[in-house]
């Protein structure tokens, strides 16, 4: 990455960058939540545990990551 | 089943927006942008060509365009998680593939550029990447595909340029 460009963008309130960074945000949470989804089905948690933990239901965190995690 | 005149490069549209959607999933999206959308048009090899660049740096340049804007919050470059994996596409999807019901749904700038791009064929099931890229090139930034080939250094005329002298006007 560019380091100087990334200090220009830190001063910046440029909604073009903004805006890009809350997608980018939404973008990161879901591939963190994917990743550590995979690493409590290793580590032998059942699915009502992991939608307890994300606050949904079994089903719907099983019906999103069922065919990744197999 | 295709006996119909398709020129053998046409892409199915569907094929497209799968594969469009696989590389939005890929990334953690929730939609299927006009920047996928351009990332879906290397299943045609001569793209690469057209573009000068490849499916490689498209992707690394999103990914840089992200650091950079998560850089802007102050999340450093350690705040990242692997890509997702993605799911194999059909060549030639079924409704069955298409109605998945954990398909994203699209961003309303890829849903007009892929109509846009289909209008003019007959058989509206078939386009060319050459056809969705030229409608790719008529969006300006924000939108992210406009942003994606800024950040790619491509220059859009010449592209187009290109495309005007592959494509024979029908």
């Amino acid at each position: 990455m560019d380091i100087e460009k990334l200090s220009v963008n830190l001063s910046s309130d440029d909604p073009a960058i903004g805006l890009r960074a809350s997608l980018a945000l939404h973008r990161l949470a879901e591939r963190v939540e994917a990743k550590h989804v995979a690493s409590a089905r290793e580590m032998g948690w059942s699915w009502q545990q992991i939608g307890d933990a994300l606050g949904v239901t079994r089903q719907s965190v099983h019906t999103k990551y069922n065919k990744e995690s197999s | 089943m295709t006996t119909e005149p398709v020129a053998p490069e046409a892409l199915h549209a569907w094929a497209i927006c799968l594969q469009a959607g696989e590389e939005a999933r890929r990334r953690g999206d929730r939609r299927t942008g006009t920047d996928h959308l351009l990332l879906a048009l290397f299943e045609d090899p001569s793209i690469e060509a057209v573009l000068g660049v490849n499916l490689q740096q498209a992707r690394q340049a999103l990914a840089s365009l992200d650091h950079e804007a998560l850089g802007a919050l102050g999340l450093g470059s350690g705040a990242d998680a692997p890509p997702l994996p993605m799911r194999a596409v059909p060549k030639k999807p079924r409704i069955r593939d298409v109605a998945q019901k954990d398909r994203l749904r699209m961003a309303p700038a890829a849903k007009e550029v892929l109509e846009e791009a289909v209008k003019p064929n007959r058989r509206k099931a078939y386009v060319t990447a050459q056809q969705v890229l030229a409608q790719i090139l008529t969006l300006q930034p924000p939108d992210p595909a406009a942003v994606l080939l800024g950040a790619l250094g491509v220059n859009t005329s010449e592209v187009q340029r290109r495309l005007d002298a592959v494509t024979p006007e029908s």
